[in-house]
């Protein structure tokens, strides 16, 4: 009997122990065995003999369980242990693609402007001399189309220089109030480090009935507008000329670099050149139909933002689908 | 357009105005301000007066001068400059002096003899670059006093301000013309350029000259005679005709010509007198317009000029002649733009300037040359210039106050407009009506046809900044839109193309006329081909995404990159350039990374995973077997992409040639028209409470047998409890010889009730029958 708590605790595995268990507990086990005793013992000694028994089987109970649950224990652990893998060796990247930073900064940009209630538009790449020039108070010889050297087709047709055509066909189409903004690529015949034949614009116009539409309004929605997409910067109009606006104004971020400081970025200006906007021209609507209106127009280029938003050095890069780049907007 | 401060101060006083300030007010007008830099000179560098020169004793090129710089005793100064003999005061760097370029200036001993200074040039001293050898002051920059340092003589001590003028500010191409944009800004008189003439001989123009018309001229012009003695460049014509970046070194006329035009804006041409002279000694000037806005000057027979364009080279004043007929002119750019273009014209420098609206206040001009050439030597000047003039109306704009300031969105005064006006040259005519007045537009802003135009004026005058921004009430209007709906789906595309592992790519909407023949993409019809291309591999418009794309996987590759998936969502142009969007698909090299799951051999994409992509994207399609017959896909590997019956694109793996032109790896392409995959509107049907069942059939068909026809077999038998089949096995071995075994799987179910044994016997056997009858199927 004294042995036996020994040869519990002995027991290094879970088969040992049942063994012990067994040998023990069984119907032939030691217990048994002592509890067979009970008859051959005096009727008077037979309740302490019995009592004594007990507390021996408790006890010796406990000692099992215990040791049962150490050992069980132990075997998890092991059995845990073999199944040992290394997951660190399958962090990697992911194979997932990435969104072009040109596009998805046009997609920003919608965002915004559809939140403020304006409906997305589009128009045909080759375009007209109406729609491209004409009808946005740019008559032939009109020297400001010197700064957009055009594309041109053999039936006279040309690739537009910009997305304001989309501003007269949708004027053209609708009446007032019209809200739009028409995101899209335009073609320019200019082709070195800083300028490609094909870039990205987005343009957006705003007619009301009426006296309604006010420069202030214009100067409201591109500063709240600039500082959603820019964060806290300093926002500067300064007035400029497009033939198609006025009183038109270009518009400046302070530098986001240098934080307006001067920088080689901004050319040490400490500021940014980022749109260009203006008061719809009353020839515009004259060339559309419209009368007693008013209305303010904008655009800006979206491969400018997307280079000032993330830094992307290399214009042409954007148009090489370079994965080097691409994969860093996973 | 460059100005400089001291340039703009002879016409408005800027005395008070720093240059930082100036820099805002310039951007805040609307004028641009590119660069901005102040000269200014080490306190050392001195005038100094030449007192004698003599040779080096050593050196045949070197002088050895003796210069007062102010001091007890002259300095000994050794100047290799050949016009130093000549000079008289000149600028020195005394010893200590820092120059540009972190020059210092120490005593030196040059060829065995002590110089203790430098005579400098004009550009050893950051000044521009006026002509050979040193820098040769004069009193036209005020008293010369020797000692006096440089920099504080203001107009070398300049601030030279470049400014970006857009292209409707013709008026602004002078310095007088900037000056007068100030005056309104800082609300401060245009000064009259003052010059006392000295009053020398004058001659009556008539008896030299005479100008004769011919029909109507739509032009000004005015005319003086002009003779010149002795007279050379002063040093402030040079410099600020070195800081706005002209040369100075033709001649006095030549020199005053271009700083009067700078100065003013008035087209100035001078003639040579003596070959334009009759056997008379009379100069005869007839003008005609030969077309509209053509206007020729000629003497004689002999054609002078075109008012605008350009002028007879033949007749030009040259280097020494100072015996001149100055023409001063202005025609409406308008006019002149148009008939330039219509007669294509030859043009000359100054028809920039005359083409954006040039000064038509001439005789400032003239009145401007005429000093300048005051202060170069002694004059001569006809009394009083013959002028051409064709009086045009001024324009006027009724301009209401209310719908001014709606245009700004601010309450400006009407005083304050009225003062704007006034120093922008405006007449302000006063009506009856209260809130409206008249705004009489000057000659020089032929810009300004409306009230928008003025207020413009206004806004720029007062200033954005001063311009509350208000946010615009608008009344609801749902405007979504189906570009709106269409461009959300576009995004959903683009972002599952992502999830499905490519990159989205932007390429031009050009390419190569020649390649795109090449893979079976004819060329675009020639009336509506583009006729000026950029560069010969973006002469025509693209046919397909996928030779740009092809040429990016190309230089990825190069790049080093073994996986390259990219997509594309763009515009392509057909054979008559209608446009349609399509969304390209190209996998080119691994399927997936290198990684330890695939030992770091990771398998080439193949067919089999490259449509599973596609299918992520754009959802359930159907492929039809398709031998393209071109060189860019495999013709045993290519099918066209159907979408509820519709062709919709064509996938497939790129042709071993076209592998071999872009020099890549196994290569999957696909391209489909974008339309095709917008997300449709759906109806639910309802869903069967009973259990369907799948069945297997193992059949042997003819190797050659397309599974597409066995596909449209079934579908068109409409088998009432058929539900959906598939493929999910194929076999073949030289046992089966001409056969192979399809496994396809059925499954079977009715809305009505439990399927029986029967039912489903009975189904089973309709579909084999009826691939025995229309496949030749045979039960395996």
């Amino acid at each position: 009997m004294e042995n036996l708590e020994k040869k519990i605790q002995e027991a290094d595995s879970l088969e040992a122990l049942e063994k012990v268990r067994i040998e023990i507990f069984g119907k032939k086990g030691v217990l048994s065995a002592e509890f067979a005793k009970l008859k051959d013992i005096p009727a008077s000694e037979k309740k302490e003999f019995a009592a004594g028994l007990n507390r021996k089987k408790a006890q010796l109970l406990d000692i099992f369980n215990s040791r049962h649950e150490i050992l069980a224990q132990e075997a998890l652990h092991k059995q845990l242990k073999s199944e040992d893998f290394d997951l660190s060796l399958y962090s990697f990247n992911s194979q997932k693609g990435a969104l072009h930073p040109v596009r998805e900064t046009m997609d920003k940009i919608i965002d915004y402007f559809v939140a403020l209630n304006f409906a997305v538009e589009s128009g045909p790449m080759a375009e007209d001399d109406f729609h491209n020039f004409e009808a946005l108070n740019l008559p032939k010889n009109h020297p400001a189309r010197d700064m957009q050297d055009t594309f041109y087709f053999a039936d006279g047709k040309l690739l537009r220089t910009h997305t304001s055509p989309v501003q007269i066909r949708t004027m053209l189409k609708e009446e007032p109030p019209i809200r739009i903004i028409a995101p899209g690529a335009v073609f320019r015949r200019d082709y070195d480090l800083t300028h490609t034949p094909m870039f990205h614009q987005v343009e957006g116009l705003v007619v009301e009935k009426g006296h309604k539409v006010s420069f202030a309004n214009l100067k409201w929605i591109l500063t709240d507008f600039l500082h959603e997409m820019f964060g806290e910067v300093d926002v500067r109009f300064r007035p400029s000329f497009f033939p198609f606006t006025e009183p038109s104004a270009e518009v400046d971020i302070s530098c986001i670099f240098c934080k307006g400081s001067g920088c080689r970025v901004c050319s040490h200006t400490g500021w940014l050149e980022v749109l260009g906007c203006g008061v719809v021209d009353p020839n515009v609507f004259e060339a559309v139909g419209y009368k007693d209106v008013s209305g303010y127009a904008f655009g800006l280029g979206v491969e400018r933002f997307a280079m000032l938003l993330h830094q992307i050095p290399d214009l042409r890069s954007l148009f090489e689908g370079d994965i080097r780049l691409l994969e860093q907007f996973r | 357009m460059i100005v400089t401060r001291g340039w703009l101060e002879e016409f408005i006083k800027l005395d008070d105005v720093t240059d930082e300030q100036l820099y805002m007010i310039f951007n805040r007008i609307g004028l641009e301000v590119d660069s901005i830099h102040k000269h200014d000179f080490d306190k050392n560098v001195v005038v100094g007066r030449v007192l004698h020169c003599q040779k080096h004793p050593n050196a045949d090129k070197l002088n050895l001068c003796s210069v007062d710089v102010g001091e007890d005793e002259p300095l000994q100064i050794v100047c290799g400059a050949s016009n130093v003999v000549n000079a008289e005061y000149v600028a020195v760097a005394k010893v200590g002096a820092t120059l540009p370029g972190d020059f210092h200036i120490k005593p030196a001993k040059l060829r065995g003899v002590d110089s203790f200074g430098m005579i400098c040039s004009a550009k050893e001293i950051g000044l521009p670059d006026i002509g050979k050898g040193i820098m040769i002051l004069d009193d036209s920059i005020g008293e010369l006093i020797v000692g006096k340092p440089l920099r504080e003589y203001s107009d070398l001590a300049d601030t030279v301000i470049e400014l970006e003028l857009t292209a409707n500010r013709g008026d602004c191409l002078s310095i007088r013309g900037v000056a007068r944009d100030l005056s309104a800004s800082l609300n401060r008189e245009l000064k009259r350029h003052e010059h006392q003439k000295k009053k020398y001989q004058q001659t009556g123009i008539g008896r030299e000259l005479e100008v004769h018309t011919q029909g109507d001229i739509p032009v000004k012009l005015l005319y003086t005679l002009l003779k010149l003695k002795e007279a050379e460049v002063p040093f402030i014509m040079a410099l600020r005709l070195g800081f706005v970046g002209k040369e100075s070194n033709n001649g006095i006329i030549s020199a005053s010509i271009d700083y009067s035009i700078h100065a003013t804006g008035v087209i100035l041409r001078a003639y040579d007198v003596a070959r334009l002279k009759d056997s008379n000694g009379k100069i005869s000037i007839n003008i005609l317009q030969e077309s509209k806005g053509v206007v020729k000057v000629f003497c004689d027979n002999k054609e002078l000029s075109c008012v605008g364009v350009y002028q007879n080279s033949e007749y030009m004043v040259d280097h020494d002649i100072t015996d001149v007929l100055v023409e001063a002119s202005y025609i409406d750019p308008e006019l002149l733009v148009d008939a330039v273009s219509k007669n294509r014209l030859k043009t000359d420098s100054l028809y920039y300037n005359s083409s954006r609206g040039s000064e038509p206040e001439l005789n400032i001009g003239i009145e401007y040359f005429e000093s300048s050439c005051d202060c170069a030597g002694e004059c001569r000047f006809a009394n009083a210039p013959l002028s051409v003039e064709n009086r045009v109306e001024p324009k006027i704009i009724s301009v209401e106050t209310e719908h001014l300031n709606s245009i700004i969105g601010k309450e400006v005064s009407r005083s304050t407009i009225h003062t704007i006006l006034k120093r922008l040259g405006f007449g302000i005519n006063r009506s009856g009506t209260p809130g409206r007045f008249g705004a009489v537009v000057p000659s020089w802003r032929h810009d300004i046809s409306n009230i928008y135009d003025i207020a413009e004026e206004i806004l720029r005058i007062v200033g954005i900044d001063n311009i509350e921004p208000k946010p615009l009430e608008l009344i609801e209007k749902n405007r979504l839109n189906d570009t709106t709906k269409a461009y959300r789906a576009k995004r959903d595309i683009r972002q599952r193309a992502v999830s499905a592992g490519f990159y989205e790519a932007i390429t031009y909407a050009f390419s190569d006329r020649k390649k795109q023949s090449r893979y079976g993409y004819g060329e675009t019809d020639a009336n509506v081909e583009l006729i000026n291309p950029i560069v010969e591999e973006l002469n025509t418009m693209r046919r397909t995404l996928l030779i740009n794309l092809l040429d990016s996987v190309s230089r990825n590759i190069s790049y080093g990159k073994k996986r390259v998936p990219l997509f594309e969502i763009g515009m392509v142009f057909d054979k008559e350039r209608n446009e349609s969007e399509k969304i390209a698909f190209v996998w080119s090299g691994d399927a997936k990374d290198a990684q330890v799951s695939n030992q770091g051999k990771p398998k080439k994409i193949d067919f089999v995973e490259f449509i599973e992509k596609i299918g992520n994207v754009i959802g359930d399609f159907e492929l039809r077997n398709w031998n393209p017959g071109n060189e860019l896909l495999h013709p045993y590997q290519s099918a066209k992409i159907y979408k509820d019956g519709k062709e919709i694109g064509f996938c497939g793996k790129l042709h071993p040639k076209a592998q071999e032109d872009f020099d890549i790896d196994t290569t999957m392409v696909c391209e489909i028209s974008l339309e095709s995959i917008m997300p449709k509107h759906n109806i639910a049907s309802s869903i069967s409470n009973y259990q369907g069942v799948y069945k297997d059939l193992s059949l042997l068909i003819d190797k050659e047998t397309e599974y597409s026809d066995i596909r449209a077999v079934l579908k068109d038998a409409n088998i009432p409890l058929l539900k959906k089949f598939f493929p999910i096995d194929i076999y073949s071995d030289d046992s089966l010889g001409d056969k192979m075994s399809l496994t396809l799987r059925f499954y079977l179910l009715s809305e009505k009730s439990t399927l029986s044994d029967k039912q489903i016997e009975q189904s089973m056997s309709d579909i084999l029958k009826l691939l025995q009858d229309r496949v030749g199927a045979i039960l395996r």
